[in-house]
């Protein structure tokens, strides 16, 4: 080994604390890198994937009833390469010994042979044969939460026509990797989705020779507008229900908007990590370099060239980025095959697996490496090319003065140790204030990341305090009169009932279309209300809409702006009709009408389509038992089941999420307080040194060191905390979608356990840095000039 | 010779050993030495590197611990002090002044000073201390504009500012030349002469001897003889 090789070798040894706190920032950043965006891949490619080998359809067009000639129809528009119409329908699910309330879709398998189109993969089990109309297949979140597999019994209760099946096989398809009743809100594993025969369905719910869902295959993604517009002018007169794209398809949209969070995080946080290492490096190279003046005049005397002995010093970068590169690479698979697994847990996929690009490691080694050669070039050229001579001097004292804070303050100054703390301070002020930072940062990462518990449970609050106060949910098969509400009431344990007319509606405004929910509710409502943006009660001005203010942003909508309203019911003509007011939905993108409006757009009169409840607690168990018995009640959600779930599931994940990040900003926390304290104690051996042999106990002169780190923690806890806050600001920002929306809220005790946490980590460090301060070699230091 | 010009002893030393290393590479840097010091006295160690006059200031300064022998200052045994204890003799009442004068840089020439002062109950007036080696109007200077020979002075000042007991120099003209030499020896002879501090000056500078009470001259770790001068001359008298 040359000999330079070997000084490198031993200088990375003997820095090997700062070496191993930068290359664990550094490990971080890849790991966030490689973690999220290999996530990311993976997500994308088991879905393309899956949609590849499972030819997921790009339009889908439910309809009330449309006769099966109308395939050719629609085969026949430009860009349609294949059609395939089935019957579907919502059903409500009875298993024996369950007593929740399930619900679910069941979609009709082709006569002949398996799908075309959203093609099921088999988990277990085998298709049912033609024979068997009582055997079907059900989807792999609901079997495996509800423990069925094939063999098992269950009850459907479809079109009010209740019948016992046999589960023969367990499936996945690429149109419910995500099954969920539209939105991410939705619990999967209490919502099933069942594939049986098309005969029995025909007769259930009365479509020989009919279909009423149609899903297209178009090759060219240019062609989908006019298709879908093409389809809605064909099934119009049958009652379309409006056909929609990929982008409006539940589980897809879901999954994108999962898959682009990933991207975020994947560029978010790598990039903050990525800046501390930098400027830690920045620290450690610039004092490691300083100490070596004698060293590069030996060189120089001996005849290495600059280039050699710049390439020396940098070669202690190298170590470190490749160290933090590679730790970060085997962190980011982990991570990665973590967050895919978190995943795969709600998204069921055809296949299995982890896909890391070897790009992703490259391209993080690349720009770590780069950013690393700029972020200390500057300190390595100064020393290497000082002419021999010159280095082989001590370097000129700097001409240290008061500072600034002191001279304000007058002549009488702070004691000397006060003194020489705030002039060190100030001593290097970028220096300081990048310290400050970085330790800001760490706070920052923590509040970043743990707020999410925060937000959610403000949303819960919002959404199933104020907004949606009913205990149980019922969907009606059918709108009914007013008369629907008496019998509700009759229901055991019921104290309240109210109704709604909820349609699916296509807004317009110009060229820009959205389908939604809407939801005509009564003046009076109690159990379920609009809200404006600051959560309260919104009273709806008659003959006026309230939008989401994404939904508002993505029709370019103000209040007091028209917009065109066509119900997805029937075939009642467009209305225009005045934007009122904005809701603050956080869930859904539902806009809210009075019902006499959504009565209207239906063209009926006053009738209901959902019911909300309140019920005796003490009666709930009873009546979720009664609902699967009665007609009528297409779906029914109990909302204390859903709320625990759903606590359930984002507790696990926050817990994952927030560890992770927990681990990172004790990366960043270790690595700052470390790093500058040991500069802080190189930079200061022989002062410290001297005031040991002055009388200063250890204690005494650790204080001296500890204050610093200690004014660092302090002036970063705040400064932290704000950037925390903007962080979360910024991430709510970058992941607000139609479906969630998350509020800005942040506790004390989340900033609080971002401090303690920063602190712990600050002062453990500081520890370790402090303990040398006992081994200073007394009358070694005083040998020495400084 | 051990003859202290007062009686009560600041040090004494007794079979006083030091060596560095383990038994396969043992490096002895002082055997065997026995020494008195008394109250007031002036002493010059020369002796050339290597003979053990450093190590021998450490012992007395309590940096470094004896590996056997007996070293007492007055009534306390150094030998049996353990570090806490160390670093409280050299609060209370050891001066030192080092070679490259090791002053704290972000301090002023004052506020070095007070550094000192700071840590015992009644010191002398940190702007009194300057003022006995000649710096008054020097005081709100940075070490970095100072000249050396005034850097090594407010040393001087910072060391004898906690009033100690004794003051020991390890080589505190070493860095200079001889004008300012001389400065700095004739306040070292001041404070020695006007407050009464025993003062240990180590030197390979044998022309710095005559200022000297005794002289002790050390070779290969041990003394090689001591002399007291009949007649002391000034600093200014001085000359190599």
């Amino acid at each position: 080994m040359k000999a330079l090789r070997r000084k490198l070798l031993r200088d990375a040894w003997r820095l090997r604390g700062q070496v191993l706190t930068i290359a664990a920032v550094i490990t971080c950043g890849v790991a966030a890198f490689t973690g999220a965006l290999s996530a990311h891949d993976s997500l994308l490619t088991l879905r393309e994937r899956h949609y590849e080998s499972g030819r997921f359809a790009q339009v889908f067009a439910p309809v009330r009833r449309a006769p099966q000639r109308l395939a050719d129809a629609l085969h026949a528009i430009d860009g349609v390469a294949d059609v395939e119409t089935t019957v579907a329908g919502r059903v409500v699910v009875s298993i024996p010994g369950e007593t929740e309330a399930l619900s679910g879709r069941v979609i009709a398998l082709p006569r002949h042979g398996p799908p075309r189109m959203n093609r099921l993969t088999l988990r277990a089990g085998a298709f049912p044969s033609r024979e068997d109309a009582y055997g079907l297949l059900v989807s792999e979140a609901f079997a495996s939460r509800h423990r069925l597999v094939p063999g098992s019994s269950l009850q459907l209760l479809m079109n009010g026509r209740r019948s016992d099946f046999t589960v023969r096989g367990v499936a996945v398809s690429p149109e419910f990797i995500f099954a969920a009743a539209g939105s991410a809100m939705a619990d999967e594993s209490r919502y099933g989705i069942f594939w049986a025969s098309r005969e029995l369905l025909d007769g259930v719910y009365d479509m020989g020779g009919a279909f009423n869902y149609a899903t297209l295959r178009v090759p060219l993604e240019n062609d989908i507008p006019a298709v879908i517009a093409a389809t809605d002018r064909l099934l119009a007169r049958f009652g379309g229900l409006g056909a929609y794209g990929r982008e409006d398809q539940a589980s897809h949209r879901v999954l994108q908007q999962e898959i682009d969070e990933q991207r975020i995080y994947g560029a978010l946080f790598p990039a903050i990590l990525l800046g501390v290492a930098l400027f830690l490096l920045n620290v450690m190279v610039s004092r490691h370099v300083a100490t070596e003046r004698l060293q590069v005049a030996t060189l120089k005397s001996l005849g290495y060239g600059t280039a050699r002995i710049g390439a020396h010093y940098f070669g202690l970068v190298l170590v470190i980025v490749v160290i933090g590169t590679l730790a970060g690479t085997g962190g980011g698979i982990y991570l990665g095959r973590l967050l895919t697994a978190l995943y795969t847990r709600y998204f069921h996929f055809a296949e299995a697996g982890y896909l890391l690009r070897w790009t992703l490691p490259a391209m993080a080694l690349l720009a770590t490496l780069l950013s690393a050669l700029l972020a200390t070039a500057a300190a390595i050229r100064v020393i290497v090319r000082l002419p021999a001579a010159e280095a082989l001097r001590p370097p000129v004292p700097t001409l240290r003065t008061r500072s600034l804070l002191e001279r304000l303050s007058g002549r009488r100054g702070p004691s000397p140790r006060v003194a020489m703390g705030l002039r060190d301070f100030t001593r290097w002020p970028l220096r300081a204030a990048l310290t400050v930072l970085g330790m800001a940062s760490a706070v920052a990462i923590l509040v970043g990341g743990s707020w999410w518990g925060d937000a959610f449970d403000a949303l819960m609050h919002v959404e199933f305090g104020l907004r949606e106060r009913a205990d149980v949910i019922l969907n009606l098969t059918e709108p009914r009169g007013p008369g629907v509400l008496h019998d509700a009431a009759r229901l055991p344990g019921v104290l309240q009932v109210e109704g709604s007319r909820d349609l699916g509606v296509e807004l317009r405004n110009g060229s820009r279309h959205l389908r939604t929910a809407l939801v005509g509710v009564d003046d009076d409502a109690r159990l379920h209300r609009a809200l404006d943006a600051r959560q309260q009660p919104l009273i709806l001005p008659p003959d006026s809409l309230a939008i989401t203010a994404i939904a508002a942003r993505r029709l370019d909508l103000a209040p007091g702006d028209l917009v065109w309203v066509q119900a997805l019911e029937g075939s009642q003509p467009t209305r225009a009709i005045r934007v009122g007011a904005i809701a603050g939905n956080f869930i859904g993108r539902a806009v809210y009408a009075p019902r006499r409006l959504a009565n209207a757009l239906a063209g009926e009169t006053r009738a209901y389509s959902t019911l909300r409840l309140t019920v005796a607690a003490d009666q709930r168990k009873a009546l979720l038992q009664a609902l699967p018995g009665l007609p009528g009640i297409a779906a029914n959600s109990d909302k204390a089941r859903l709320l625990a779930d759903f606590r359930g599931t984002t507790a696990r994940n926050l817990l994952v999420f927030t560890g992770i990040l927990s681990a990172f900003a004790a990366a960043i926390s270790i690595g700052i307080v470390f790093n500058s304290a040991r500069v802080a104690l190189a930079e200061r051996t022989w002062e410290f040194a001297t005031l040991r042999v002055l009388g200063l106990t250890r204690l005494e002169v650790s204080a001296l060191l500890l204050w610093q780190v200690g004014l660092q923690v302090l002036l970063a806890l705040p400064l932290g905390c704000l950037l925390g806050r903007g962080l979360a600001a910024l991430t709510a920002w970058l992941i607000a979608a139609d479906e969630l929306r998350i509020p800005l809220v942040i506790l004390p005790s989340t900033y609080a356990y971002a401090a303690a946490m920063t602190i712990a980590a600050a002062l453990g460090s500081a520890l370790v840095v402090r303990r040398r301060i006992d081994t200073l070699d007394l009358i070694a230091v005083l040998k020495t000039r400084d | 010779m051990n003859a202290p010009i007062s009686d009560d002893l600041v040090f004494e030393a007794r079979g006083l050993c030091k060596s560095y290393g383990d038994a396969a590479a043992r490096v002895d840097a002082l055997r065997n030495v026995d020494l008195s010091v008394g109250g007031g006295e002036f002493i010059v160690m020369l002796g050339p590197s290597g003979s053990g006059k450093s190590t021998l200031l450490n012992l007395l300064g309590g940096l470094d611990r004896p590996s056997a022998g007996m070293l007492r200052y007055r009534r306390t045994d150094l030998t049996q002090a353990d570090e806490a204890a160390l670093t409280l003799y050299r609060r209370h009442h050891v001066g030192f002044v080092f070679q490259f004068y090791n002053l704290i840089s972000s301090l002023t020439a004052l506020e070095n000073v007070q550094l000192a002062t700071d840590l015992v109950a009644a010191p002398l007036d940190a702007a009194a201390a300057l003022g006995l080696v000649g710096l008054s109007d020097r005081r709100d200077h940075f070490p970095a504009q100072l000249s050396g020979g005034e850097q090594q002075r407010v040393a001087i000042a910072r060391a004898i500012a906690k009033k100690p007991d004794c003051l020991l120099c390890d080589e505190p003209t070493g860095a200079l030349d001889v004008q300012t030499g001389r400065q700095v020896l004739e306040a070292l002879a001041r404070v020695n002469q006007d407050l009464g501090t025993t003062t240990i000056v180590i030197t390979h500078n044998a022309s710095i001897a005559g200022m000297a009470d005794r002289v002790i001259r050390l070779r290969d770790g041990h003394i090689d003889g001591i002399v007291a001068n009949e007649r002391k001359v000034s600093a200014l008298e001085l000359d190599w």
